[in-house]
């Protein structure tokens, strides 16, 4: 079979068929812990959101190890998935997803500079509610820290937002990817090669 | 093909972005609990200080989560104890039946795996020991530091534990402590004194 048949969404199953799973209602209920834990100690949405944020992109950048160690990305193999385009992230980003929260996602807009992933299930928000005096915080925003430490370590420097959240009261979870710039590889001027 | 849309008890997450999370949780709490510099006290009380809050903390998270995740799994748990029998010899069965589920369902959600070895002195002390705990196998052994970062960590199952106990009418304290020193941290044992 042609190599062009292995779809990502396809190749996300199996990634995640493979993977050591954990209860997701105990990780549910672990981020649970932690933002009521930080809504204590914080008191501002902002700097609760920051902290996530914070906490998403490190656990992004570990991410990233496991994903491309397991992924065989590499030209030679037959699961060739390469990112000559900004935008050909987003089938990468939906193999990440699938093979470390096992949630499946749906492309939305695609452009050349930015594009929006959905996904009807989201495991950090299993059986939450906003209480009304914190409606206005973004509960999942470890998930756009997330992203954004992954493809950070993609050479991609990006904005993450959540366009859509079902907490809010919307249909479907979106979350937004803008491309600010494609960071210099290497290790710069500092390093010189023996 | 697509998987199916699920959630419940049979959903998952990826054995890593649940250790990645407990792991942030730790590192936010070392990072709030920053040691004072108060001039007042000397700099080694400070750090042990500030240890015991991050462990509290951990801990605190640990039995919430515990306390809550028992709802969900005793929910088709038929409970193995006779009834009508002489009251000390009921407590200490019901005591027992706790720790088992403990054990065995709580720890099977935790860490894929079974408690190693349990023992009791049936009067309300119960050792739980884990030969090889899965998150502490890449800890260095024999650095300061790993020991009191392993510590920290080992607080969150030992707040669940508190928390499960909790739940089930059976208030404890709850303390760990490592079998294998030098050759391994992932080899611990939980001790459970009943309140």
């Amino acid at each position: 079979m042609a190599s062009k048949s292995w779809s990502p969404t396809y190749l996300a199953n199996q990634l995640w068929a493979k993977q050591p799973k954990a209860n997701a209602e105990l990780f549910a209920l672990t981020y649970g812990a932690l933002v009521a834990e930080l809504v204590r100690d914080l008191e501002t949405n902002d700097k609760i959101q920051a902290e996530l944020d914070r906490m998403g992109h490190s656990m992004g950048i570990r991410s990233v190890e496991e994903f491309l160690a397991k992924a065989s990305l590499e030209p030679q193999s037959q699961t060739a998935v390469t990112c000559s385009q900004f935008k050909d992230t987003s089938d990468v980003l939906k193999m990440a997803l699938k093979m470390f929260l096992g949630i499946t996602t749906e492309a939305g807009v695609q452009e050349d500079s930015h594009f929006s992933i959905q996904f009807a299930e989201n495991p950090l928000s299993l059986f939450v509610e906003l209480p009304p005096d914190r409606s206005d915080l973004e509960y999942s925003q470890l998930l756009c820290g997330y992203v954004r430490g992954m493809l950070e370590m993609l050479q991609f420097d990006v904005t993450v937002t959540m366009a859509q959240s079902v907490l809010r009261g919307d249909e479907v979870n979106e979350m937004r990817v803008d491309l600010n710039q494609v960071l210099q590889a290497g290790a710069g001027d500092d390093y010189q090669e023996e | 093909m697509e998987t199916s849309t699920s959630t419940g008890a049979d959903s998952h997450v990826s054995e890593q972005i649940f250790e990645f999370l407990v792991t942030e949780l730790t590192h936010y709490s070392r990072a709030h609990c920053a040691p004072a510099s108060d001039s007042q006290r000397d700099e080694e009380e400070a750090l042990a200080m500030a240890s015991e809050m991050v462990q509290a903390k951990v801990e605190r998270m640990g039995y919430s989560v515990g306390y809550r995740i028992t709802e969900r799994l005793a929910l088709n748990k038929t409970w193995n104890v006779a009834p009508n029998q002489d009251t000390a010899v009921a407590v200490a069965s019901q005591q027992l039946e706790a720790v088992k589920f403990l054990c065995k369902d709580v720890w099977l959600e935790l860490f894929a795996k079974q408690i190693d070895k349990l023992q009791t002195n049936h009067r309300g002390v119960f050792v739980l020991k884990d030969l090889s705990l899965k998150w502490m196998l890449r800890f260095p052994v024999g650095a300061e530091d790993s020991r009191i970062m392993a510590q920290q960590l080992l607080s969150y199952p030992c707040g669940i534990i508190r928390g499960c106990l909790s739940n089930l009418g059976i208030p404890a304290v709850v303390s760990c402590d490592f079998l294998a020193d030098g050759q391994s941290m992932a080899a611990c044992s939980f001790n459970i004194k009943v309140k």
